[in-house]
């Protein structure tokens, strides 16, 4: 149970509050507060901190502070199109308002097509007081997105020659997905592929696995090369199997929603 | 510690523990308007406006809206002087039971706020976040359309809801429905491609216009739920109020072997602690049906034995929920955990674990194979009719258990009044039923009991049960102390009701001619851990199975299993969703293996008017039943309306995909429906009204409104009897101290029973109006009188006034009170009919299904209220998508529950609904209130066959088993 609720007004105090045990250290909450009973006692709330809330627009990134609003993050007008959609159709305003970007990557069941999505793009995290941004895929395949205070995420935008994709399966259009892709490409001027990494959701028992395509990479970007790309991938897979999906069935799913968000892909690059 | 906020433009200090929710502080605070609905934020009925955005109050700390300014309803508008968004909900009927209708004002007052001319995409998406388990969200969306526009200052004509046609002219349903654009398929963008159109009332040529009766009046009870007053269970604090809480088993079959409460009850703050030790043993069945209650009695308040995962353990009341849930970790629990059964054909297998092995629980017919009750009926000549069938078609359908879901979770406050009567606060649709039912178990007798049934938050036959309110009883009877019991959202998943899962097995004999002689159902009902209605539901899922085709040979046979997964209940619809889902998709079967057009063959084999239904006799409810023969029909209307509607013709059969892509193919389906209205002489209401100096009435009766707009209704029953508006009619209902008895809300009957009930009450006092007024105003005979406009009338144009009558009556001259009591029963149960209709696509890579449109035609005789009506219709046929394609309750192997919140168990949101469109075809039926039969259950009836019908004519795969998932539908098109 809560009893203590510090709302510190400094970046450097909150990182020392953040190293007394029982403490959760988060701006939001609409996420991480499900259920009645939490296990912490002190919050180190983020709301009032200047550099948690900052929101910076560079040429070819997005800086948004740990501590903005999911709400604030799908009002920044250069975010990509696909990770607006992702924030959008199974997150509901309200909860966007009090969720903050860096909680939603630090929560235990984190929105699936959000963070595909940002995985494919190569977003990237900076925690604390550190200088380094580490890339969400390494975090993610290092289960390391916990380990300290968001300060901020960098997500790029679309360049020209680049496109992000998504495609999912779910029982209704705003239900959660059974499988979810995200797909991110980026082609040369002659329509090379030069990057191309896929990040998909229900296909493991880890949140998000990320495929790096380099069957695509060199290729020209069209139908064949995205049907060579598909070929391997459910050997790449060990879905689990629940009521949602069995296995085979998951791993068929992330075939075609790889194909599908290739094939957008293709369309926009 | 403090926190200093500004609250609907009021600078407070308050006084908070750090770990306290904002829902918390601001319902103490009297902030009433803001709504538990789950500890997961999901359900958005704790919406509050935090600097002028919607957030969920439950999931934020009070502490963090420190210095900020929150604006909940009731700084908003108040009863007295209302918003333009609050009033525009009244006018549209966006209202029922009313309990998310502040987060739905709030939010649409946001959206309106940063954006004054919202398109109905936009609506749609910022009531993304408010789960409405009620309206359908058509009049929702109706209402902040129409509040936007009036704020823009625009000028808007008055609300026109319905489109009356009387009778129907040609072309009226040839209207081009626009279709949603089809590039939006299958992509990742939210779909919100609804369109609202008025409901269409299509009436007989003798209806005679009146006053009240068929008029959208607004609820009688729609100002103050807009307002957000406090008029729910929980919208009250009696001081010294103690908190229950209650622990719940995690093992699917175990024995407690030893339970120790002892570090409990030792804590500071806990008041008490009760176990099976601690209660008397008094079988009871939890199902609220009349007197006596159906067999078997096989709960106790607390037992020694679990027998689900969710299962009552023990029971808690401490000074605050923290404390009381802290309490559960303390007690010390040793079980012998047994072998668990899941499926109800496994469970009546020799060797299957014994559920109930008590030796002295009353009425199980084997319990050593867990079966509960077994039933046959049979009606007709079984050699006769089978020799006459040239084919015999047989399938196996499975249908499986989906929660009720109701947005207010149950809740119940108890206490002792000043003369030591123990008073149950409680949202419950059957508080008489309470009553009688929780006396045994409390020792008291029921002349020391009270139940108050405030507004309820919905609920879809999850609150025909005595559920909880037991538990809490015993705590205030313990403590001394007021008593609050709430369920979690979880709790109500895995410790509440929900719909019988069943296994059903059709075999149809048919001539050559496609006339169906001889149909046999039976059914292996999964009634979990508990009895309950398990018969009950059963019988009605062969008495539904079994009359819409009616076939000269019927026969019902079944088993009413008990297994070890959370017990199902009453659930809107009762048995009929299910059987009606089997029978649909194996008649569309016959009709395809005979080559018939599908409509043709049920058209050729459904019941028609002066016909008795075979099984009626046979098939009760829970007894012996009353034969029954249609009165009145428009089934034959219904379809054909509604097929010109949707334009089945030009579609069904033709092979359509979106354009560009193949794979994403459309398809239109069809299903009819037959439901009840009331259990035939078992249900029954009653209704007192009496007259008042000023020419109002009380009306008491004991009917209660689900948020159904009951109240409304049997408000206009009496204002058209009585010649007065309904605004003169004051209604209380239920409290089993003040109003007279009613069965309560269940089995589609409160417009037919307690409806007939109040007209007869109202007519009894209209008489001694006009006797009086004869005798003493207008010195004539009464029969020369009439009541209109709230005068009595006389031939010659004399009138005096009805306050004046009362005045004369009460104060002046043979002093009396104008008043009467009245009751109303009917052994017969006339049918309500209705063709559903359905629009889908269908991805044929993935399986996935998205519905398009479904459209009802509803005969429900005449809608008393066709606004009210048609919410019904339109919530109804949502749930019932729910059913069909989304809602889920699974387990794991160890029965353990894996969807207890909303993000796992997902029920239709605001901006993913499909097109949703209703017309009523009125016929008059004679037995009821103005024409009047039921509408509640039958939207519940028929949407899962007519998806599985347009499944099959987009794809050409039949799907027999509920839910329509993607990997069903995927499964069946790769076979």
């Amino acid at each position: 149970m809560i009893k203590q609720y510090i709302r510190p007004l400094k970046l450097a105090e909150a990182l020392e509050l953040a190293k007394q045990p029982a403490t959760i250290v988060i701006a939001g909450g609409a996420m991480a507060f499900r259920g009645f009973d939490l296990p912490y006692e002190t919050m180190v709330d983020l709301q009032a901190i200047p550099e948690l809330n900052h929101i910076e627009t560079y040429d070819t990134t997005l800086e948004f502070g740990g501590a903005c609003s999911l709400q604030r993050v799908l009002d920044t007008p250069d975010l990509p199109q696909t990770l607006k959609q992702a924030l959008r159709r199974t997150i509901p305003r309200n909860i966007r308002n009090n969720t903050s970007i860096g909680e939603s990557l630090q929560v235990d069941d984190p929105p699936r097509e959000w963070l595909a999505g940002l995985a494919a793009l190569d977003a990237g995290v900076r925690f604390g007081e550190d200088e380094v941004v580490h890339p969400l895929i390494e975090l993610l395949e290092n289960n390391a997105l916990k380990q300290g205070v968001i300060r901020a995420v960098f997500i790029p935008k679309i360049e020209p020659g680049e496109a992000l994709s998504a495609s999912y399966v779910a029982r209704t259009p705003a239900d959660e997905p059974i499988v979810n892709v995200a797909a991110f490409v980026r082609v040369d001027n002659t329509n090379i592929v030069e990057t191309a990494f896929a990040a998909f959701c229900g296909v493991s028992t880890q949140v998000v696995t990320v495929i790096h395509l380099e069957n695509l990479e060199g290729h020209l970007f069209n139908q064949d090369a995205i049907a060579q790309t598909i070929k391997p991938i459910p050997t790449l897979l060990n879905p689990p199997n629940d009521y949602k999906g069995s296995s085979d069935y998951r791993r068929e799913m992330a075939t075609v929603c790889l194909r599908r968000a290739l094939e957008s892909a293709l369309q926009a690059v | 510690m403090q926190i200093h906020v500004t609250i609907n433009g009021e600078k407070r200090t308050l006084t908070i523990a750090p770990h306290e929710r904002l829902l918390r502080v601001l319902r103490r605070e009297a902030y009433f308007s803001v709504k538990f609905g789950d500890e997961h934020g999901l359900t958005g009925s704790d919406t509050v406006l935090l600097d002028g955005e919607p957030v969920n109050a439950q999931t934020m700390l009070a502490a963090q809206a420190d210095g900020h300014d929150i604006l909940t309803l009731e700084g908003l508008g108040s009863s007295r002087n209302l918003h333009i968004l609050q009033q525009c909900f009244i006018e549209t009927g966006a209202i029922q039971s009313g309990y998310t209708t502040p987060a739905q004002i709030l939010v649409a007052y946001a959206l309106l706020q940063r954006n004054p001319n919202p398109t109905e995409a936009e609506i749609r998406e910022a009531l993304a976040g408010v789960l409405d388990r009620e309206t359908g969200y058509v009049k929702v969306v109706q209402a902040i359309q129409r509040a936007s526009a009036i704020l823009r200052g625009e000028d808007v004509p008055p609300f026109q809801p319905l489109e009356r046609a009387i009778p129907a002219p040609p072309g009226l349903f040839d209207v081009p429905f626009e279709l949603p654009n089809p590039d939006d398929f299958g992509s990742d963008a939210v779909q919100t491609r609804t369109r609202t159109i008025p409901a269409v009332v299509v009436s007989p040529p003798e209806i005679q216009e009146m006053k009240t009766i068929g008029k959208p009046e607004p609820k009688v009870d729609a100002v103050k739920l807009a307002a957000g007053k406090p008029v729910y269970a929980d919208d009250i604090e009696m001081r010294g109020m103690l908190h229950a809480a209650m622990l719940t088993s995690p093992h699917a079959h175990a024995r407690i072997v030893k339970i120790d409460a002892s570090k409990a009850r030792a804590l500071p703050g806990v008041h008490a602690v009760l176990t099976h030790e601690d209660i008397p043993r008094v079988y009871y069945a939890s199902g609220g049906q009349s007197y006596p209650n159906p067999l078997p009695y096989d709960q106790v308040s607390l037992d020694n034995k679990v027998r689900h995962v969710g299962d009552r353990v023990a029971v808690v009341a401490a000074e605050t929920p923290e404390i009381a849930r802290e309490a559960l970790k303390l007690i010390d629990v040793t079980y012998e955990v047994l072998p668990a059964v899941f499926d109800p054909l496994e469970a009546m297998q020799p060797g299957a674990p014994v559920i109930h092995d008590e030796p002295d629980v009353e009425g199980i017919y084997d319990a050593q194979r867990n079966i509960v009750h077994h039933i046959h009926a049979e009606a007709g000549d079984a050699q006769a009719q089978w020799a006459k069938a040239d084919h015999i078609f047989e399938g196996e359908y499975c249908v499986h258990q989906v929660q009720q879901c109701s947005i207010e979770p149950h809740i119940v406050v108890t206490w002792w009044d000043e003369d030591d009567r123990l008073v149950i606060r409680t949202s419950t649709q059957v508080p008489f039923h309470v009553r009688r039912m929780i006396a045994p178990l409390l020792g008291l007798p029921v002349k020391r009991i009270r139940v108050i049934k405030p507004r309820i938050g919905g609920g879809f036959g999850g609150k025909q049960e005595m559920l909880i309110e037991d538990l809490c009883a015993h705590l205030t009877i313990a403590t001394g102390r007021p008593v609050r019991f709430e369920y979690s959202r979880e709790q109500e998943f895995t410790s509440a009701r929900s719909r019988h899962p069943q296994v059903l097995r059709f075999k149809t004999g048919v001539t050559k001619d496609g006339e169906v002689v001889a149909s046999e159902l039976y059914i292996a009902g999964n009634t979990g851990a508990y009895g309950t209605h398990g018969l009950t539901v059963q019988m009605v899922s062969g008495f539904r199975g079994l009359s819409t085709y009616n076939a000269p040979y019927s026969k019902f046979v079944c088993d009413v299993v008990y297994t070890n997964i959370p017990t199902p209940g009453a659930y809107r619809g009762y048995g009929a969703p299910q059987a009606l889902h089997a029978l649909e998709v194996h008649m569309e079967e016959i009709a395809q293996a005979l080559g018939m057009d599908v409509i043709e063959f049920k058209r050729k084999n459904w019941i028609k008017k002066d016909e008795p239904l075979i099984m009626a006799v046979a098939l009760g409810e829970g007894r012996e039943g009353k034969p029954q023969v249609v009165t009145t029909t428009a089934l034959d209307e219904c379809v054909e309306i509604g097929a010109r509607a949707v334009h089945w013709y030009e579609k069904r059969g033709k092979p359509r995909h979106v354009p560009g892509k193949p794979h994403l193919k459309r398809g239109i389906g069809m299903a009819v429906a037959m439901h009840g209205t009331g259990i035939a002489g078992l249900d029954m209401g009653a209704a007192s009204i009496k007259l008042n100096d000023d020419g109002s009435f009380n009306l008491l009766f004991g009917a209660t409104d689900l948020g159904t707009g009951a109240d409304t209704v049997l408000a206009q029953i009496a204002a058209e009897t009585l010649g007065v508006p309904v605004e003169d009619i004051i209604v209380y209902a239920a409290d089993t101290d003040m109003t007279p008895f009613d069965t309560g809300a269940y089995a589609s009957s409160t417009t037919y029973i307690s409806g007939g009930a109040v007209l007869k009450a109202a007519e009894k006092v209209r008489q001694q109006i006009l006797s009086h007024a004869a005798k003493y105003l207008l010195n004539c005979e009464p029969d020369e009188l009439e009541l209109e406009d709230r005068l009595v009338k006389h031939q010659d144009g004399r009138s005096v006034t009805l306050e004046q009558v009362a005045l004369h009556s009460l104060h002046q001259e043979n002093q009396h009170q104008i008043m009467a009591t009245a009751s109303h029963m009917s052994e017969i149960s006339p049918p309500p009919f209705a063709a559903q209709f359905a629009e889908v696509i269908v991805d044929t890579q993935t399986g996935q299904v998205t519905v398009e449109r479904l459209l009802m035609a509803v005969d429900c005789g005449i809608a008393i209220n066709p606004i009210t009506a048609s919410g019904q219709v339109e919530g109804g046929m949502v749930q019932a998508l729910g059913y069909a394609h989304c809602e889920e309750m699974a387990y794991d192997q160890a029965g353990r529950p894996l969807a207890t919140n909303f993000r796992e168990y997902h029920i239709y949101r605001a901006d993913e609904m499909p097109e949703l469109d209703v017309i009523f075809v009125e016929t008059y039926e004679p037995s009821g209130p103005f024409g009047a039969k039921a509408v509640a259950e039958i939207p519940k009836d028929a949407v899962a066959p007519a998806l599985s019908s347009a499944i099959f004519d987009a794809t050409g795969v039949r799907i027999r088993d509920l839910p329509y998932t993607p990997e069903r539908v995927w499964q069946a098109l790769r076979k």
